[in-house]
């Protein structure tokens, strides 16, 4: 019977018995022409890209569901002379959670100085690691979803973009209090309306610092069930799709990622506030494994957290338990990440950090009331150039 | 793995001291890479030899206050994914025709066959994963960066291969 310990000797023992020792002779001369460019470098940096454009349409994907279910689902006016949404309360709270969602969403999959520290302590086995794994690239978005709980403005403004007839602006806070702005563009393709429904089909692009994204977004009705369908579509067969649908009272996203034809994830959130607190539940199946999580925000001795419960079966291993989620900066650095309390059922407690996905010039947001703040969505000057992103991401 | 900007900057003044520093701390890493892909050892220390030279050849297409480490291993992955694709048929060798091999080697024929059993049962990815892990002994995290791939797809991945290797060594479950 072989153990773990001998494959991995076998392993090592094998690949250390092959590098070669020889330092191999240099020839100087290649570096004189090192201008020519090296296709593979850039061919291999083409899935971070991917990646990247996946992630943040992703986000993308929840604040276009969000400002559609704002704009059509309670709003039985044509886009284009929508009111601020904020003058309805049943409005304004809806806003107030997509928003919150999706500004969240779109900057946890920001690439950012990763943080130099890696996981306290990491001794949990592999299932238990995964029970964290799965939920990591949501922190973000439950983090201000639960977090600041108010400081969520969606403003309705005259589109300075003459391809498109309608701007919306979202603003919202993460745990720290950063402001997170958002810009959206977009035309109705059609819109008809009934006795009791309404039905609309928009167009446009989302706009997050230097990221932009086509979308199509639609709202209808099936079955006596509104549904609001958003597809993003990042090159040809490659889409995020989400489905958002108030079925007995509540609401749920679905949320499906699309990549070379193939689903590659799928998720569902639902967002409930009981007794003024917001609560996220979180469920994801994969296969034969599965997670819930239940997410809320407290406020402990002072620090802004999130408190999670959670059950999950990974690898046929059922696991149960708490975790608390908090914000760690650097003092040097200054880069943020998160430190997660894990306390499982039946096994010891543990630590774990997290890199936090957020820019680290959100303190420099604009803002939405500023329009010298406005990026022009056309203005080739205010694109960063995306690899430069991606190679921060690489440090 | 930190590799001095200092050290880059000298082998772009083609000091061989540095190469020299660069290619005994990062040798094992890109052998990993190159072998993981290419699945034989002599194809491997060819193609991790013109490696070294893309390096020297790219070296001022390497951004500073990147991270070298990782910029050197996406190469050697490349690199060695292109060589694969060029020339499948000298890659495919036999896997049991290793005898060459064997002469340098300080391992056993029985070793060498177990291993490339395991080996062979493993996807590309499972073996980048796997190798990385277990001979370079990077963290999860920091193959999901060279590989590209979400942290929690690389715990995925690599979780996967141990079931596979354990099922085929006859893996004892009082080891973990």
């Amino acid at each position: 019977m072989m153990k773990k310990s001998e494959i991995v000797k076998l392993f090592k023992s094998n690949i250390e018995a092959h590098i070669p020792t020889s330092i191999p002779q240099v020839d100087w001369s290649m570096l004189a022409s090192s201008q020519q460019n090296i296709l593979e470098i850039k061919e291999t940096r083409r899935p971070a890209k991917i990646i990247f454009s996946f992630k943040a349409v992703l986000a993308t994907v929840f604040v276009m569901a969000m400002v559609i279910f704002g704009i059509g689902l309670f709003n039985n006016q044509p886009i284009a002379v929508v009111q601020n949404p904020y003058t309805n309360a049943i409005y304004k709270d809806t806003l107030s959670v997509s928003a919150v969602s999706t500004a969240t969403l779109m900057s946890n999959y920001i690439p950012t100085p990763v943080s130099t520290n890696q996981a306290l302590s990491f001794i949990t086995p592999l299932a238990s690691t995964e029970t964290i794994t799965t939920i990591e690239p949501y922190l973000g978005m439950i983090e201000t979803v639960t977090g600041q709980n108010a400081g969520i403005t969606t403003t309705n403004l005259e589109s300075d973009n003459a391809l498109f007839e309608s701007k919306v602006l979202l603003s919202t806070f993460d745990l720290l209090g950063n402001r997170i702005n958002y810009t959206l563009y977009f035309n109705t393709i059609s819109y008809s309306e009934s006795e009791n429904e309404s039905t609309f089909e928009i167009e446009g692009i989302f706009l997050y610092k230097s990221y932009q994204f086509d979308f199509v977004g639609r709202k209808e009705i099936e079955d006596d069930e509104e549904i609001i369908t958003f597809k993003t579509q990042s090159g040809t067969s490659n889409y995020v799709e989400s489905i958002y649908k108030v079925e007995d009272n509540e609401s749920k996203y679905s949320i499906v990622i699309v990549e070379n034809d193939q689903i590659i994830s799928q998720s569902k959130i639902k967002i409930v506030d009981e007794n003024d607190e917001r609560k996220i539940d979180f469920e994801y199946v994969d296969g034969l494994n599965y997670g819930i999580y239940n997410f809320k925000y407290e406020v402990e001795n002072g620090v802004n957290l999130l408190r999670i419960e959670y059950q999950t079966r990974i690898s046929g291993i059922e696991e149960s338990g708490s975790m608390k989620v908090e914000i760690k900066i650097d003092p040097l650095t200054n880069v943020t990440s998160y430190q997660i309390f894990v306390k499982p059922d039946n096994e010891e407690e543990y630590e774990y950090e997290s890199d936090r996905h957020v820019d680290d010039d959100d303190e420099d947001e604009e803002d939405p009331e500023d329009p010298e703040d406005e990026e022009d969505p056309e203005d080739p000057e205010d694109e960063e150039d995306p690899e430069d992103l991606e190679d921060e991401e690489d440090n | 793995m930190i590799i001095n900007q200092m050290y880059i900057e000298k082998i772009k003044n083609k000091d061989e001291e540095a190469f020299e520093y660069i290619y005994t701390h990062t040798k094992r890493a890109v052998y990993s890479v190159v072998f993981a892909v290419a699945k034989n050892h002599s194809v491997a220390e060819d193609i991790m030899q013109e490696v070294y030279m893309k390096m020297i050849q790219s070296i001022h297409q390497y951004k500073e206050n990147t991270n070298f480490f990782n910029w050197l291993l996406q190469i050697a992955r490349h690199h060695a994914i292109d060589q694969y694709r060029k020339d499948k048929r000298k890659l495919n060798l036999d896997i049991n025709d290793y005898s060459e091999v064997l002469i340098s080697s300080q391992i056993g024929p029985d070793e060498e066959d177990q291993f490339m059993r395991m080996i062979d049962i493993l996807d590309e990815d499972e073996r980048l994963v796997v190798i990385l892990k277990v001979v370079e002994e990077l963290k999860h995290r920091e193959i999901a960066k060279i590989l590209e791939k979400p942290l929690g797809t690389v715990i995925w991945i690599y979780q996967n291969a141990m079931k596979k290797l354990k099922q085929e060594g006859g893996y004892d479950d009082e080891e973990e």
